[in-house]
């Protein structure tokens, strides 16, 4: 085979045009902008952790509380605040937009 | 149009639908590359996601000096050579072999209008023997083939994608060319 052949042959082959389906581009903006929002999500559930962690500490050397209310307590805030953090990223799309039609975004 | 770079800034500073754009932009070039790295459609698709996800994720690195698609590309190589090239070679071979219906590809699918039967059949089987024997070729030689052939990637773009010098590049398309040359005239390429 000539050269010239294979490089015409080459060419042609790699011009056909291949696209990626709508379903995956679909797909891919929605994980890449979910990838990005897990990322803050974490962030801000590690930050409250650490707040709550510290204000508990706290509490444990000067609250009058027996250890077991405190260790309730220090749970009950935890809890709290972690579900809270999941429900603001499972309904962030809703936030949006209310926040869009308040005219607050 | 908005550049690349505008588009990352924007980004940056919280739009994150910007992204979308770039996603739209280099979408069939992307996808190219991604298909004839991975025979396999359902392969392609996996390298195509990963590698918006791993850019989305380190976007902060991105030296807005290069173009975005040589940093794209870049991503995209590293991703196939961490998570697929890894992955066992008889294993690759099974699913290619027991995946020959994902492989009704474009290619495949491609209408006849105005060419006889015969004419087509032939530039079917031919178009088959071209792609298993660029997919038969070492990945050292497979790559660079690729990346060529886009007409989108200068010799410097494809070293820096490859991290090998020029010379080198030029030096493995003209291996990879003879030996693709010798692999398609042992499966019996115009015959």
């Amino acid at each position: 085979m000539e050269d010239e052949k294979l490089e015409q042959i080459l060419n042609e082959y790699f011009m056909q045009e291949i696209s990626p389906s709508e379903k995956l581009l679909k797909k891919t903006k929605r994980i890449v902008q979910t990838s990005r929002s897990t990322k803050y999500v974490i962030g801000l559930c590690v930050l409250f952790n650490v707040l709550i962690l510290n204000a508990c500490i706290s509490l444990i050397f000067v609250a009058p509380f027996s250890l077991l209310l405190k260790l309730a307590l220090y749970l009950a805030f935890t809890g709290t605040t972690n579900l809270a953090v999941l429900a603001i990223y499972l309904y962030r799309q809703k936030i949006k937009d209310f926040m869009i039609k308040e005219q607050l975004l | 149009m908005l550049e690349d770079k505008q588009i990352i800034d924007l980004y940056k500073s919280g739009n994150t639908e910007a992204i979308d754009i770039l996603i739209e932009r280099y979408k069939d070039s992307l996808y190219k590359f991604c298909y004839h790295l991975s025979p396999v459609r359902h392969d392609a698709d996996d390298l195509f996601q990963d590698t918006w996800v791993k850019a989305v994720q380190h976007i902060e690195t991105y030296d807005t000096g290069k173009r975005f698609n040589t940093w794209l590309f870049s991503i995209c190589m590293n991703t196939y050579r961490d998570k697929y090239r890894k992955a066992k070679r008889w294993l690759d071979r099974v699913k290619v072999f027991f995946s020959n219906d994902e492989m009704q590809d474009e290619f495949d699918d491609m209408e006849s209008p105005g060419i006889p039967v015969s004419e087509y059949m032939e530039i079917k089987e031919e178009t088959k023997i071209l792609r298993d024997s660029i997919n038969s070729l070492d990945d050292t030689f497979r790559i660079p083939l690729i990346l060529f052939y886009f007409k989108e990637l200068s010799y410097e773009d494809i070293s820096h994608i490859l991290d090998i010098p020029e010379g080198t590049v030029k030096s493995r398309l003209n291996s990879g060319r003879a030996k693709l040359k010798k692999a398609m005239e042992v499966k019996g390429f115009g015959r």
